[in-house]
């Protein structure tokens, strides 16, 4: 598994990163605020890990550049690549959404329209048709899980997810030996986070 | 009119001829036209020979059953009535054999998101399996919050020297740390039991517990199996 232990060390480097120029900004957060800062840095210095390999990190990193205030944490954590990647693909992506949608809409009416017509099947298509429905509705769900899965067919969107669960394993490993690590350290110097 | 009779007679003979009846006999009207004008063009051959009743009844047949097949396999095709031997459930144009081959290519990406999730491989059928990838997906992010949390509330603030010890000693580190976080837990174990504390597992606990480790029985856990770790503890100590 060389590509995941290279995912991991770039991933904490960038992560790491990230946590140093988050806190370097403000100070006194409370924990919701802080919690929401790690786990934005987490998933930024993911996304940037692939360097713009995958659509799914594209796409996170455009959703977390939407924010103002992310922009500057974006920006300095990723390399001079990938945001002017960022900046074509944004336009894209939202007229692929739009083609997508007006697809699907045409999609749903014409079968909707189809399926009027061939009411009373016999029962072999009908169990067809329920499987096919059932396929359908998992592929919506994951399609919302998977960041920009809205805009991507059934077999991109496999192999999208495919990725996704491997990066998604490596983050919560580092995350959490960082996080046991810390709460060891924590208990063995409990004076000096009073 | 004779062959609005024809076609009557035909749809009596149909009922017992093909399983297609159904179908048939619903759209014998709109067929009567279609099969006006393309009788000519298809069954050319087999009216030039002979004009009688029977012979038209079996053109009208068997032309309507062509038809028909030609129109329930190809959706978007727009001349009906081309020459087509296949039957039905057989697929012989270019959109079957495309979808074919593209659900081939998704069922391979299947078997491996398959052999990825752990627990799949034995369920079969693509809802079973999509939903144990969606359950993983959904596993893994909330995962990711918890320990966001879990790292959120062990600081005041994010601001900790171990960002500092991380980055000098990057690559290193995390390769080391990670058997040493695995193999310490038999260990430490036996190192905890003598001092009667209780031994929580240390993995897979996603909330805030309580880690009742005592600083030397840590320190003695990682020593075991990495110095780097220790290194980075000593280092803490030092700089705090």
């Amino acid at each position: 598994m060389h590509t995941s232990s290279k995912l991991t060390k770039e991933f904490t480097k960038k992560w790491v990163k990230g946590l140093q120029i988050c806190c370097s900004s403000k100070k006194n957060m409370d924990v919701l605020e802080r919690k929401k800062k790690i786990k934005l840095c987490a998933d930024i210095a993911l996304a940037s890990a692939k360097n713009a390999t995958t659509s799914w990190s594209i796409a996170l990193i455009s959703e977390a550049k939407k924010e103002g205030e992310n922009e500057i944490l974006v920006d300095n954590l990723l390399g001079p690549e990938s945001p002017f990647k960022q900046q074509k693909t944004i336009p894209l992506m939202s007229a692929c959404h739009k083609r997508v949608r007006s697809k699907k809409i045409l999609k749903r009416s014409c079968s909707v329209g189809q399926r009027m017509k061939k009411m009373g099947p016999p029962k072999s298509n009908l169990a067809i048709y329920i499987a096919k429905t059932l396929v359908k509705k998992r592929t919506q769900v994951l399609q919302r899980l998977v960041p920009g899965g809205e805009s991507m067919d059934e077999f991109s969107l496999i192999k999208e997810a495919l990725d996704y669960i491997l990066s998604l394993r490596v983050q919560v490993d580092v995350m959490r030996s960082l996080a046991h690590a810390a709460e060891v350290s924590n208990q063995s110097d409990p004076n000096v986070f009073g | 009119m004779e062959t609005d009779n024809s076609l009557e007679t035909t749809s009596s003979i149909l009922p017992n001829s093909s399983p297609n009846n159904f179908n048939l006999v619903k759209e014998e009207p709109i067929d009567s036209d279609s099969l006006h004008n393309s009788s000519p063009n298809l069954s050319d051959p087999i009216i030039s020979k002979s004009t009688k009743r029977k012979e038209r009844e079996k053109n009208v047949k068997s032309s309507a059953k062509k038809s028909k097949n030609v129109a329930n396999e190809t959706d978007g095709e727009e001349l009906p009535y081309v020459h087509v031997r296949a039957r039905r459930g057989q697929a012989t144009d270019s959109h079957s054999l495309a979808e074919r081959a593209r659900r081939e290519k998704i069922n391979a990406r299947m078997k491996l998101l398959q052999e990825l999730v752990p627990g799949c491989n034995k369920i079969s059928g693509t809802a079973m399996v999509l939903d144990e990838i969606i359950n993983h997906v959904q596993s893994l992010q909330h995962q990711v919050e918890f320990l966001s949390m879990r790292l959120a509330a062990v600081h005041p603030n994010i601001d900790i020297n171990l960002d500092n010890i991380f980055s000098a000693e990057s690559g290193s580190l995390m390769e080391c740390s990670f058997p040493a976080m695995v193999s310490p837990q038999p260990l430490s174990h036996q190192l905890w039991q003598p001092d009667g504390l209780t031994p929580q597992p240390l993995w897979g606990v996603e909330e805030m517990n309580p880690n009742f480790i005592t600083p030397e029985n840590s320190l003695l856990s990682y020593d075991s199996s990495g110095n780097s770790v220790s290194l980075y503890t000593n280092q803490l100590k030092m700089e705090l």
